[in-house]
């Protein structure tokens, strides 16, 4: 007699059945694939398209990255240096026949520093790299990037970012600035020719006026250039930063979190729409089928007994009475309304009273709950009753509402039937779909069912004011 | 084809939806009742009351603004203010947990809540109307039922037959009513209704409206 004990916890919804998947499971991994990692590892579903990046903005940031990297590649260089001197050092001492002592010193020295240093330049540029795409977003990025001596792992994507930065970048970066700083200074040429200089980029030596205009067209020509382009290279570069700082397991992080929310969002949106119908049908069905059996009862009254006809009129008022009976039964299936207007214990009350079992409530809540924790807590109770009637063979059965201490809601139903549920003799009985319908609120779902019985079915939700969509 | 005479009842309807408050309105007024008010709206309805004091009050329980519960509540508050006012409350679906708010405005008498449904039995109808008015209590069966599910235990004792007079009786029937809906004779119901008080521990009680009204507080769980 082994007591089945269940656990579903929110965050991993298991299906209790072995078949039984409910189509919030089934809707989500559309939702995850349709976004790609490409556009930056924070994209949600509500954020598909990339931000807008201004022209100068842009500039800006690619300004920023590109003098990072110029000072990165500096600091690389000047720890570097040692090794310079000594191979300069070497190729004299070699000339000069003198030891190589001192060399051998300044290639460990520089060996030392090149191997102590570039980590912390690496942590440091892809630090500052971090916090300035994570600005230029406006997103929230997952993980600063945190370079640790004691965990080496932490400096292999750091490192790998810095690799491709000192020599990608580095590439872009110093013609890039080479570009940016010609163009000014031939803007500024038309100037500095009427003065009486000369100005000297490469090959070309500009000294007239007109050759100075023209050189100034041409700079200011290529400074817009870069200014317009500097929005897709922030862009592209963002999306860098994000794929090579990112590490994986966060990227799982920000998807379940996102996956959870939007299972929370397409409960409520199932909530939402049973409310819909069920006020379609009481204001649109119901009362066009009143009127109905109105005008029969209003035709009925004016036939005296015996009339021809009267027989039919009878039929079909009782016609029309049993379809709306059976409305009525249809429409409190949707959505009761005493639960909008009483609460879940008024609620669950009701639906026990309207089945064949004795049924116990005991409602210990002290106060309403936020709307969609009932509508969720009521379905969840229907369907345990449901179950109970149908599958327990018990000849009583209770349901209990509690407030918990910490602010949570506890709805547990028990009853003294045969006992088994969710064990592999049965299909799950609509634990499944219960077990769905809680995990989407972040709560849990035990069922406790040895063979013989008794059952107890607990369900326990967190009541948060937070909207799923913040 | 109207019986509308000097003693015709004046009445009060509120019910949001168009096509049931004109129905209602016709229903009524060939069944002889005078509607001196058709509003479609809570607020509408307490005014119309206030300008028109009616003999009686036939109001919709699902109402605008938010299409809960306004039109009972409207209700409880005209009773408030005027415990002696009958007020019919009509409704979709009857539930229990209604019918206390109904019920325990000054315990019931000149109450009636009833399925929408029983309108199109325009005679009886109109006869409950008329006994609300008079002072009774009526209840729908439905609800009868429902609390008969609810307090299961004790009322097993009941006999099946003495659970149908328990409902008939609830609507506010006269013994005489009760006998003729039953197709029994008085002294059976009197019998019957003896019996249903003596194994519900109530007292017994001829006065038919404080008769119902001890059974709906015992069924509701208050004499328990």
């Amino acid at each position: 007699m082994c007591s089945c004990i269940q656990h579903i916890a929110g965050a991993a919804p298991r299906a209790v059945g072995p078949d039984r998947r409910s189509t919030v499971e089934l809707a989500l991994p559309r939702r995850v694939s349709s976004r790609s990692y490409d556009d930056g590892v924070t994209a949600t579903p509500e954020r598909e398209s990339p931000p807008a990046i201004g022209r100068w903005r842009g500039t800006f940031y690619v300004s920023a990255v590109g003098v990072r990297t110029l000072v990165a590649m500096a600091v690389v260089a000047a720890l570097g240096t040692p090794i310079a001197v000594a191979l300069a050092d070497g190729d004299r001492a070699a000339a000069g026949g003198r030891g190589t002592g001192g060399v051998g010193v300044l290639v460990v020295a520089g060996l030392a520093l090149l191997g102590a240093g570039l980590p912390l330049v690496a942590g440091a540029l892809a630090t500052a790299d971090w916090h300035g795409s994570a600005a230029l977003l406006n997103r929230p990025m997952p993980g600063v990037p945190v370079v640790r001596f004691t965990e080496p792992r932490t400096l292999i994507r750091p490192m790998a970012y810095a690799t491709v930065m000192l020599t990608l970048g580095g590439a872009a970066a110093v013609p890039g600035f080479l570009v940016v700083v010609g163009s000014a200074v031939t803007v500024a040429g038309p100037v500095l020719v009427a003065n009486g200089d000369q100005i000297v980029i490469g090959p070309f030596t500009i000294d007239t006026l007109p050759e100075s205009l023209l050189a100034a067209l041409i700079g200011l020509a290529l400074l817009t250039t870069v200014v317009l382009a500097s929005p897709s290279i922030a862009r592209w570069h963002a999306s860098l930063v994000a794929q090579a700082l990112t590490r994986p397991e966060q990227r799982l992080q920000l998807d379940l979190a996102m996956t959870a929310r939007s299972r929370t969002r397409l409960v409520r949106a199932f909530d939402v729409e049973r409310r819909r119908i069920e006020r379609d049908l009481h204001d649109g069905v119901q009362p066009q089928l009143m009127s109905v059996s109105m005008t029969l009862g209003l035709a009925l009254a004016d036939m005296p007994a015996g009339a021809p006809g009267r027989e039919d009129v009878v039929r079909a008022q009782d016609q029309t009475r049993r379809t709306l009976e059976a409305m009525r039964r249809f429409v409190r299936n949707i959505h009761p309304q005493v639960l909008v207007d009483h609460g879940l214990g008024a609620a669950v009350g009701e639906l026990a009273d309207t089945l064949t079992l004795p049924i116990a409530v005991e409602d210990r809540l002290p106060h309403r709950l936020p709307a969609d924790v009932e509508t969720s807590l009521y379905f969840c109770a229907a369907e345990l009753l449901t179950n109970v009637v149908k599958h327990s063979g018990a000849d009583h059965a209770e349901v209990r509402l509690d407030a918990m201490p910490d602010g949570s809601v506890r709805v547990s139903v028990r009853d003294d039937g045969g006992g088994g549920a969710g064990s592999a003799h049965h299909d799950g009985g609509g634990l499944a779909g219960i077990a769905d319908r809680i995990a989407a609120f972040d709560g849990t779902l035990v069922v406790d069912s040895p063979l013989g019985g008794p059952t107890t079915v607990t369900i326990t939700l967190a009541i948060s004011e937070e909207d799923p969509d913040e | 084809m109207s019986e509308a005479g000097p003693e015709a009842l004046t009445v009060a309807i509120a019910e949001d939806n168009t096509l049931l408050r004109g129905g209602l309105q016709v229903l009524l007024e060939r069944n002889g009742f005078v509607v001196v008010a058709a509003v479609g709206a809570p607020d509408d309805l307490v005014d119309a009351v206030h300008a028109t004091a009616p003999d009686l009050v036939v109001t919709d329980v699902r109402m605008p603004p938010e299409f809960q519960s306004e039109g009972l509540t409207a209700a409880v508050r005209l009773r408030e203010e005027d415990p002696t006012l009958p007020v019919v409350v009509l409704s979709q679906y009857v539930e229990q947990s209604y019918v206390a708010e109904l019920l325990d405005s000054s315990g019931g008498a000149g109450i009636g809540y009833l399925l929408k449904d029983r309108v199109s039995d325009v005679k009886d109808f109109a006869a409950t109307l008329r006994r609300v008015h008079a002072g009774g209590t009526a209840v729908d069966p439905a609800v009868i039922n429902q609390l008969i599910a609810r307090r299961r235990d004790p009322l097993e004792r009941l006999t099946s037959r003495e659970r149908e007079v328990l409902a008939v009786m609830a609507e506010g029937h006269s013994n005489a009513a009760i006998a003729r809906l039953l197709f029994v004779s008085e002294a059976a119901v009197v019998k019957h209704i003896g019996n249903i008080m003596m194994k519900l521990d109530l007292p017994p009680n001829d006065d038919q409206n404080r008769r119902v009204a001890a059974v709906l507080a015992y069924l509701r769980g208050q004499s328990a």
